[in-house]
């Protein structure tokens, strides 16, 4: 199959480079196949600067394909982006001196100590190493860059390759499941540095499969499912969108029919004598207003999660 | 950022460039020294050689003449070995390599393009060739000396001569690169350039031997390769230094050609 290239250049997405307001990625219908047709296809996107960007989808959706053209590594068949303002494939040094990234598999030069590595990651973006920002960093996720790598266990070779991606861009990091491999307790550290490095004005966009992690650090998510995005949206207003599910314990049975007269946007799901389950969907005013009529014993209503407008395209 | 992945790859490989140039020089330190012994007696042993071998041997120039000899140590399977583990280890490491250890995603996420990182691939490779290289010539002009074996090329020919065995190894370098650049595993790379070494050696040796295998001499650089020329005084002729200096130029842009249009799934 012969792809005719069809990259076009995107009409100024951001007018400037520092301290703008424009997006810090956009995609304009960028097509990226592999040989067996996987990929992404038509991919639009645009994340805002200065957010946490969840981008969200299974294996093989095109989350990786989607980076590594961001990256330079990978080249569009069709379509435009922009990255910074900048045009990553045309521009790609420029870029990659701007941006931090993880990749989904760390694989370090396993000969160098963590502290070689990062130095030698300092010169090759012709930088000095920030010594208290790495000592900061250092201290917050518990590393230790003194050994070989080849020594570390897979989540401390995962620390080096966080501070790796932070430590020297303050403007956008990418990060691919950059919590794999990582304990609960330095997940948080690792969820406080992606904070700060958001409240000091950086953008950063991660894939995950931790739908917990995307719904607790991330402003917006896009969903992508088959090489296509299918959904994008802030976080708040796609839970709000979703069904939150109410259990319901009565001191005395009452008529089915009295609630679902009374609440039309409520579904029964399980209605057993004096224990029911019910959804509701926007509004539950009224739903609270009928709970103060009834002889409510135990009620509990559980928040909607970003896991059930996930599942909802992969179900 | 050329220089610091060019230091960052000396760093790792100096070790090898070490042991390599030590090697050599040993070992054909060790043949020089043994080449007067073997001048008085390269009569009697060329006479009870098979006749096909004494066919390869003096194609060109005796072995019994002391540029001879250094032209066959120097492709001496040894020799060649040792040379050829820097110019196929090397390049085949520096890119499919890298793809298969998955070190190289972190290398080219910085802001270096695809053209200066393989530039810095290059010039380790034409630095540990050279040194490599120089350890042999350097071993055998010493010995030579020593024995007080005057060749009539003097320095110059010295240089010449390893100028031109720089220069093969690099084309058997730039190949071994340019399969690195199209390759995802190393195994890809350094088995095809080790299997084309080979069979570019056995046209030469056995195109003077073999009528059949003549017209395919042009096509191995061995067939360029004359050190003997210049340690005799003669002039090589400029289509062999062409071929000889040709294969490294075009083979290398060729890899950065393909390394720089490739889709990396790193």
């Amino acid at each position: 199959m012969v792809i005719m290239v069809t990259r076009r250049t995107l009409p100024n997405a951001c007018a400037t480079v520092t301290g703008m307001s424009g997006p810090a990625i956009t995609l304009a219908r960028l097509t990226h196949l592999h040989p067996g047709g996987k990929g992404v296809r038509e991919l639009s996107l645009e994340v805002p600067m200065g957010s946490i960007f969840g981008f969200l989808g299974p294996n093989g959706a095109g989350k990786s394909t989607t980076i590594r053209l961001l990256l330079d590594f990978l080249r569009p068949q069709s379509g435009a982006a922009s990255v910074l303002g900048l045009d990553p494939w045309r521009d790609g040094p420029a870029v990659r001196q701007r941006i931090g990234y993880l990749p989904g598999e760390v694989h370090l030069p396993e000969n160098l100590t963590g502290m070689e590595f990062l130095r030698y990651a300092a010169r090759l973006r012709g930088v000095a190493l920030p010594e208290e920002r790495l000592r900061a960093m250092v201290e917050a996720l518990d590393a230790n860059p003194v050994p070989r790598l080849k020594t570390l266990s897979k989540g401390n070779k995962q620390k080096i390759a966080i501070i790796h991606a932070l430590l020297l861009t303050r403007e956008l990091v990418i990060l691919d499941e950059p919590t794999e491999g990582l304990d609960p307790l330095v997940q948080q550290a690792f969820h406080r540095l992606l904070a700060q490095y958001r409240d000091e004005g950086g953008t950063i966009f991660m894939s995950s499969h931790v739908l917990s992690e995307v719904e607790r650090l991330c402003d917006h998510v896009a969903i992508i499912r088959d090489g296509r995005i299918v959904e994008v949206a802030r976080t708040e207003s796609l839970k709000a969108n979703k069904a939150r599910r109410v259990s319901l314990v009565l001191d005395a049975g009452v008529d089915r029919e009295t609630v679902s007269s009374a609440l039309p946007d409520v579904r029964i799901v399980a209605w057993e004598g004096t224990s029911s389950i019910l959804e509701i969907t926007g509004d539950i005013r009224p739903l609270l207003g009928l709970l103060a009529r009834l002889p409510v014993r135990d009620v509990a209503i559980e928040p909607a999660s970003l896991e059930d407008s996930f599942l909802e395209y992969y179900a | 950022m050329t220089a610091a992945v060019f230091l960052r790859a000396l760093k790792d490989r100096w070790p090898t460039m070490l042991a390599l140039a030590v090697g050599l020089a040993l070992f054909l330190g060790m043949m020089a020294w043994w080449y007067p012994e073997y001048r008085a007696q390269a009569e009697i042993s060329m006479k009870l050689l098979p006749s096909f071998i004494k066919k390869m041997m003096g194609a060109r120039v005796s072995m019994a003449r002391p540029e001879g000899y250094v032209s066959w140590i120097l492709i001496h399977p040894l020799c060649l070995a040792m040379l050829a583990t820097w110019a196929i280890g090397v390049p085949s490491a520096a890119i499919a390599g890298a793809i298969e250890r998955g070190t190289l995603a972190f290398t080219l996420s910085g802001p270096i393009t695809r053209a200066r990182f393989i530039l810095a691939q290059v010039g380790l490779l034409v630095l540990g060739q050279a040194v490599t290289v120089a350890a042999c010539v350097g071993a055998v002009a010493a010995m030579f000396a020593w024995h007080a074996v005057v060749l009539p090329g003097g320095l110059a020919g010295w240089l010449l001569a390893s100028l031109q065995a720089l220069l093969l190894m690099l084309g058997i370098g730039g190949v071994t690169l340019l399969l690195s650049a199209a390759a995802s595993e190393s195994a890809n790379a350094f088995r095809p350039a080790i299997a084309l070494m080979m069979m570019a050696l056995f046209v030469s040796l056995f195109g003077d031997v073999f009528r059949a295998l003549e017209p395919l001499k042009p096509l191995s650089p061995f067939s360029w390769f004359r050190p003997y020329e210049p340690l005799a005084g003669k002039e090589t002729a400029w289509t062999a230094w062409a071929c000889l200096a040709g294969l490294p130029l075009v083979t290398m842009l060729g890899a950065w050609q393909v390394f720089a249009r490739r889709n990396l799934s790193i």
